[in-house]
């Protein structure tokens, strides 16, 4: 038998099969406060967790400004003649939707004439698809 | 030849039907309308009301049940028959010596249901259905809130109040704690402490707690409202911090230590919903987490449904003792709602600088995420831009953790 449980012991043996109504209020405390003790602890220690976690949370936000000079320059296809102001928004739209470690390998136009078939063909694929 | 049918027709089920048979084939009819008509908890009632129409058929090779002479009603019992082969005596490590009585099983009589329900008699069901739970369960928003733990506690008031009310009404103190933890509206816990604790009152109190989780949506508003004031219910909420994958595996690991420690008798559930959650946040066992949310899950799902409804045989469900539990369950589904509302105004008095919402209290009970959903729903009732589902949801899980550990209370105390 696991020794935590035998605080528990006597209030078993003492609580009747049809117990009086002190020892039923009794009991019902008991059984509050080990809920509340067994919470309350997970929510002290979730706590302490919390502030070493925060304290380690700057450092890591610190880190893009360096990760950010690091990622690969976005790369247009070649024959695009797209701003570079529109790559590089394009480029931070992604890094702060998707977050680091994502690279622009190609930017192609979807509404360019000899895509319309395409279109056409994924616009029917999708609208036969029954949405869940 | 008219000799040959009518004795065949001796042999039918026709000749056993009974009234109370009857009556149970219209409960399963109501069961089976609120789970596929109104969507009330399908997964489980359907094979919980399925269960309870193939215990009141008279089926042969499902299931053996019988009536003891103490008005006990047995089920799921099955016959091995042996014959003893040589036996020596054995010596025990510490050097004492024990008899041990070799047995060759011939055959094992029984229906099916007797070995299926043995996942439940052998307390196998639920914990591995917590598997299940916890691989489904994010616990982030309880980790970014850990203060909503006290909600959860709070919310367990109802089992506790439901416990005296019980004996008032004549049940002996472990069908009382059975009947209380419907009000922690965590299905699994209640059929693992019932099993344990009140295993005749085991399909009453199934019922009753899958029921009313169901009916969480109707049974949980009223009784909010009447406890808070329309400025409450307008409060909004700060926006929980995020979330690191290592607080969730250290969070896991520690909930389990710290539960184990203290109720040692919650082991099984506790130590199973950790796994299930460690294994989904550790993120490199992705094939096993796929499997206890699926897989395992809803195999486990069925079998226990049916395995419980099948306890529902007229004999025994057809009882006072079962409406006296139905009332009870929603008398200790409204106090821990209640002590969870409570909980969260009393932490507004104490804690004025921030403030939460006293609608997410009612999530304390255990019923995931259907009640964290009321707590929102309701919310944006009165402010359409205030977004509480998240909040609701740590209360919700601290909710589940809060019922085990009632039920390792419930059974340090009075299983033994």
């Amino acid at each position: 038998m696991n020794a935590f449980a035998m605080p528990l012991l006597p209030l078993a043996a003492a609580l009747p099969e049809h117990p009086a109504l002190g020892e039923s209020i009794i009991y019902q405390l008991n059984g509050l406060v080990v809920v509340f003790t067994a919470l309350c602890l997970i929510w002290g220690l979730l706590e302490v967790m919390a502030l070493w976690f925060k304290r380690q949370a700057p450092a890591t936000v610190r880190g893009p400004k360096s990760v950010a000079a690091a990622m690969p320059p976005p790369v247009a296809n070649p024959g695009e003649d797209l701003e570079p102001t529109v790559v590089a928004a394009m480029a931070a739209a992604v890094h702060a939707t998707l977050g680091g470690g994502m690279r622009i390998t190609s930017i192609v136009r979807v509404d360019a004439p000899d895509h319309g078939w395409g279109l056409e063909g994924r616009r029917q694929i999708h609208s036969a698809r029954k949405v869940r | 030849m008219l000799q040959g049918l009518l004795d065949y027709f001796s042999t039918t089920g026709f000749t056993l039907i009974t009234g109370k048979m009857l009556i149970m084939w219209a409960i399963v009819a109501i069961l089976l309308w609120l789970a596929i008509a109104k969507g009330f908890e399908p997964l489980l009632l359907v094979p919980i009301a399925f269960g309870a129409l193939i215990a009141n058929l008279p089926t042969r090779g499902v299931i053996t049940a019988e009536m003891k002479p103490n008005g006990v009603y047995e089920s799921a019992t099955f016959t091995i028959e042996g014959r003893p082969v040589a036996h020596a005596g054995h010596i025990a490590p510490d050097g004492t010596k024990h008899e041990v009585q070799k047995l060759r099983v011939d055959r094992v009589e029984g229906g099916l249901y007797d070995f299926i329900s043995q996942g439940i008699k052998l307390e196998l069901f639920p914990p591995l259905i917590f598997l299940g739970v916890g691989a489904l369960t994010d616990f982030g928003p309880l980790i970014a809130m850990p203060r909503t733990l006290l909600l959860g506690a709070a919310a367990q008031l109802g089992l506790f109040i439901t416990f005296m009310g019980a004996g008032f009404l004549g049940f002996t103190s472990k069908q009382a704690a059975s009947i209380g933890i419907i009000g922690g509206a965590d299905g699994p816990t209640a059929i693992f402490l019932t099993n344990k604790l009140a295993p005749e009152l085991l399909g009453a109190v199934a019922v009753a707690a899958y029921s009313y989780m169901s009916l969480v949506p109707l049974i949980q508003p009223p009784i909010m409202r009447l406890l808070t004031t329309d400025k409450e219910r307008k409060i909004r909420m700060k926006s929980l911090r995020p979330v690191s994958k290592l607080e969730k595996l250290i969070f896991a690991v520690m909930v389990m230590i710290v539960c184990i420690l203290l109720v040692p008798d919650a082991s099984a559930l506790i130590a199973m919903l950790m796994l299930g959650n460690f294994l989904r946040e550790c993120a490199v066992t992705e094939r096993l987490v796929h499997a206890a949310q699926n897989e395992i899950i809803n195999v486990l799902t069925i079998f226990l449904g049916t395995s419980v409804g099948i306890t529902m045989a007229a004999e025994s469900f057809l009882a006072p003792e079962t409406l006296k539990i139905i009332v009870l369950g929603v008398v200790a589904f409204g106090f821990s709602t209640a002590g969870g509302v409570l909980a969260a105004k009393l932490m507004n008095v104490l804690s004025p600088k921030n403030p939460v919402n006293p609608l997410i209290g009612s999530a304390g009970v255990s019923a995931v995420p259907m009640a964290a959903r009321v707590s929102h729903v309701e919310g944006q009732k009165y402010d359409q831009g205030n977004y509480l589902l998240m909040h609701a949801m740590g209360p919700n899980v601290a909710g589940v953790i809060g019922t085990a550990v009632a039920a390792g209370y419930f059974l340090s105390t009075l299983s033994r």
